[in-house]
């Protein structure tokens, strides 16, 4: 330590002009507030920009001034032997030496803002909008900025004064590195994973510090007085640590985005299909990133989905044909939940290894509504006002047709590949009374090949609720005015057939996997559950649920077994919990109060872990594990 | 115990062999002269004795350790002056001596002064605006100020006027007679260093092609003139192992490096006079043209 100290101490002293200078630069910078153009009522401010301007000037000239000569010009200029030629170590040569140009910088970097501080007080992080931690934080990454910045000029100072050929190790190492650094970030940002990519770049930012320190010392304790020779040890040294942590950033990358559903700790949304697909995003607590997938439950077969940013949440914007044969997604240009273009993938979902389609189909926003033909190969999104129909495999444009005027957004749908069917809504007002306001449905087909679209149909509702099957050939509607249920055509709005309710409202109604229709309604002293025929005819069955309890059909895991979710009207006993609903012999049980119910038979836990639905044991199971690791 | 003990020293820059199996010993006490033309090799070898260049093979002890591994234990102990004085410009002579005293666990502060006065030099002018004569001296007061075992001495007084030579030496020869230190010395000044040498390696081409105590090198090399008349005489030469053989106008000049009084070419006459240092150097080292062997 004594020759540390006795080093550092000699350094200090032969650039003991630069604290002077730093001194200087402080007292001169008091005079702000008398600089022409600088108001009087900005004093403070002025003196404090401009004392912080040169603070960090200095300090950014200092530390690649002192880091690019302390050692390299001694060893350029054969003067690193006096040191050698003494009872020094290497360590403590290059301790002595680094260590003084750091504090040279630091210290200077203080001295610039003392007078400042003298006068004005040190501001608090408070006035400047930021917390403590912040603020030191902030400290703390300026102070190792300048410490890497005092290394790397010594680095550099060392390679240009050597004039070695180990030049060429360092350009190819730097662009080596460059590029694992570059491809590391960018994969994991990419990715959506942001959190780990600045983890990334932190161990990077680390690791170029430590590489630097440690080829710094290796090329003065081994390379000694020789140029050529420090210049290789530093080289090796360098080049060898930044590889290795480029190659560990690599190997951390590939390790995060090797990501699979069963990691997904809490699971934030899930797109359910007519088929054994879901999709599915949540947080993978390991990663810490919140990935999409796409799922086949039972076999846990899955491919990777970026989310688009879409109103303004993130979220996988995925979507089943009929069938439930094909999966169509669109994925951000710039990588997971960023704004701009987006990109149609599609993928077969019976294929036994999923791989997805890139297509050629983009849209440059995210597209008001988008369905996939049942044989996959169409697609049909709402763009800028038009109803634009794609073709998948090609990415050729068949039809890009103005919407009809509607109020909001209309739903797409299509009838066959080539028929697009449009149901959208515009506002009535009634005659008599025009506060009274009410739904005008307007159902539209598109003729692909022609480009043409004609009405074909539409109805009125008033301010009930509609429901439409699954393969949109019928509707179900309540009118609440005239306590009544309408069957209609789905594709004309003709209706089929009404169904008179007596006593109270009916406050459910859905469509069946077979057909049937499910009714809820209250009745006394409980709750029905009644099941008609397709066409509305016939009451099949007709279930009481006991209790005062409102109650929500939300879901159908099997044919014969419904999901109903319930609210207890009782005061003291508010709350949803669900149960479930045996159509063959009527038996209900209920569910576990923490699980919440999405749609087909999967359930949200209260640690948000996704749950499905056994239908032969009535068990959860989870949902993301495959069936053969449960 | 020998002071300098180097075993096979190899050097290499890239293809170029700087030193080839270099082995020699310094005993403890002694003066030792390292000579050689330029280029030979001095240099890589005094940087291997401390320990700022790393052998390629082979190895170097001073005071017994080796002098990569533990140089900077062993120079608590060793006095160095470099072939080019490089203590930073802007100090003094007198910061200097304030600086490695912080270094050394011995430190003559007051000899340094001392010393500095005797050679003329300013202690308080910076390192930097002082002359290469000065600098040199510089250097040598502050290695003799830590009162070391072993003196390393790369070419001292190069660039010297001759004043400054006899100045060097003879401080070093006080020196010497106060303590006894090791002296390893590597020098073109062979007429100064034959007064205080007490053994001379010469390096040729990074080989080491003489190693030996002064005293033995002067009383084996001689040279032998007689006249041209004579010239079959050369041919029984041989039996003293001539290193150079050239005919000078009505002479023939034989520099012999086994010389013996009994066997001399030629009964009558033949002229014998020793021969200095740097003949002797000059006749070991020259080019073949000047009679290399």
């Amino acid at each position: 330590m004594r020759g540390f100290a006795a080093v550092f101490g000699r350094e200090l002293s032969e650039h003991r002009m630069l604290p002077l200078l730093a001194l200087g630069l402080g007292i001169v910078s008091l005079a702000a507030p008398w600089l022409p153009g600088v108001p009087r009522a900005s004093s403070v401010e002025a003196r404090s920009a401009l004392v912080l301007a040169l603070a960090l000037g200095l300090s950014a000239v200092s530390a690649i001034f002192l880091g690019g000569s302390v050692i390299s010009r001694d060893l350029a200029e054969r003067r690193l032997g006096f040191y050698f030629g003494r009872p020094l170590a290497g360590w403590e040569i290059w301790a002595g030496k680094m260590v003084a140009a750091v504090a040279l910088t630091l210290g200077s970097t203080l001295l610039v803002l003392l007078p400042t501080a003298l006068l004005d007080g040190v501001p608090g992080p408070q006035s400047l909008g930021l917390s403590v931690a912040v603020t030191s934080l902030l400290l703390l990454a300026l102070g190792l900025l300048l410490v890497e910045l005092v290394l790397l000029s010594h680095a550099g100072g060392v390679i240009l004064r050597a004039r070695s050929a180990w030049v060429a190790l360092d350009l190819a190492g730097a662009g080596v590195f460059a590029i694992l650094g570059w491809t590391t970030f960018r994969r994991l940002l990419f990715a959506g994973a942001a959190l780990p990519a600045r983890w990334a770049l932190l161990a990077l930012a680390a690791s170029v510090l430590v590489g630097l320190l440690a080829a710094g010392a290796v090329q003065v304790i081994d390379g000694r007085t020789d140029p050529r020779r420090a210049h290789r040890a530093l080289s090796i040294t360098l080049w060898g640590m930044l590889l290795a942590g480029g190659l560990a950033a690599q190997g951390y990358a590939r390790w995060v985005l090797a990501a699979a559903p069963e990691d997904l700790g809490p699971v934030q949304r899930v797109e359910t299909s007519p088929g054994s697909w879901i999709g599915v995003c949540g947080w993978d607590a390991r990663r810490r990133f919140e990935p999409c997938y796409l799922v086949d439950v039972p076999t846990g077969r899955f491919v990777r989905a970026l989310p688009a940013l879409d109103m303004g949440l993130v979220r996988l914007a995925v979507e089943f044909s009929p069938g439930g044969r094909w999966a169509a997604w669109l994925e951000p240009e710039g990588g997971a939940g960023k704004p701009g273009p987006l990109q149609l993938y599609r993928l077969d979902l019976r294929r036994l290894k999923p791989s997805p389609f890139q297509s050629n189909i983009w849209y440059p926003r995210p597209p008001a509504s988008l369905v996939l033909s049942p044989d996959g190969s169409q697609v049909a999104a709402i763009q800028e006002g038009r109803i634009v129909v794609d073709e998948v495999a090609t990415g050729n444009r068949l039809a890009a047709v103005p919407v009809p005027r509607f109020y909001g957004p209309p739903s797409l749908e299509f009838a066959s590949p080539g028929r697009l069917r449009i149901l959208g809504n515009s506002v009535g007002r009634d005659a008599r009374d025009p506060v009274v306001a009410y739904n005008v449905w307007q159902i539209w087909e598109m003729d692909v090949s022609k480009r043409r679209l004609q009405q074909t149909g539409g109805f009125e509702d008033r301010l009930g609720s509609m429901k439409r099957s699954p393969d949109g050939s019928r509707i179900l509607m309540r009118d609440s005015w005239e306590r009544a249920i309408e069957l209609r055509d789905g594709w004309t709005g003709r209706p089929l057939a009404v169904l008179p309710w007596e006593g109270a409202n009916p406050h459910g109604m859905d469509f069946l996997s077979d057909g049937r229709i499910a009714v809820i309604a209250s009745a006394d002293g409980g709750t029905e559950v009644r099941i008609f025929s397709p066409d509305l005819s016939a009451g099949l069955r007709r279930f009481r649920v006991p209790g005062k309890d409102r109650l929500w059909l939300a879901g159908q895991p099997a044919p014969d077994l419904l999901v109903l979710e319930r609210e207890s009207l009782d005061r003291g006993k508010r709350g949803r919990r669900s149960l479930l609903l045996d159509l063959v012999t009527g038996s209900t049980r209920d569910l576990d109060r923490d699980l919440e119910p999405i749609s087909s038979g999967f359930f949200f836990s209260r640690s948000g872990q996704l749950l499905q639905l056994d239908p032969r044991t009535g068990g959860m199971r989870p949902a993301l594990r495959p069936e053969a690791a449960r | 115990m020998s002071s300098i003990s180097l075993d096979g020293l190899t050097v290499r820059y890239g293809q170029r062999l700087a030193l080839d199996q270099v082995s020699l010993d310094v005993p403890e006490g002694s003066v030792y002269a390292l000579l050689g033309r330029n280029g030979a090799g001095k240099s890589s070898l005094v940087r291997c004795l401390l320990g700022e260049q790393k052998p390629s093979a082979g190895r170097a002890l001073l005071l017994g350790r080796d002098a990569w591994r533990e140089r900077a234990s062993i120079l608590a102990e060793v006095g160095v002056v470099p072939e080019d004085p490089n203590a930073p410009p802007a100090m003094t002579a007198r910061q200097l001596s304030r600086f490695c005293s912080r270094l050394y666990p011995r430190w003559d502060a007051a000899g340094v002064e001392a010393r500095l006065k005797r050679f003329g030099v300013p202690a308080g002018t910076p390192f930097g605006k002082l002359s290469k004569g000065q600098k040199g001296q510089v250097s040598l007061a502050l290695a003799l100020a830590s009162s070391p075992r072993l003196l390393v001495l790369d070419d001292p007084t190069l660039g010297l006027d001759a004043v400054a030579r006899k100045a060097v030496f003879e401080e070093l020869i006080g020196d010497l007679a106060d303590r006894g230190t090791t002296v390893f010395i590597t020098t073109h000044d062979l007429a100064g260093v034959e007064r205080i040498a007490d053994r001379v390696g010469i390096l040729n081409q990074g080989r080491m092609v003489l190693d030996e105590e002064m005293e033995a090198l002067k009383a084996r090399f001689r040279r032998i003139s007689f006249p041209r008349s004579r010239e079959a005489a050369v041919g029984r030469l041989e039996a003293l192992a001539p290193v150079a053989v050239a005919s000078r106008g009505w002479e023939v000049e034989a520099v012999v490096s086994k010389y013996d009084a009994e066997r001399l070419p030629v009964e009558d006459g033949p002229e014998v006079t020793s021969l200095t240092l740097e003949e002797i150097f000059i006749a070991l080292t020259g080019t073949p043209e000047e009679g290399e062997r």
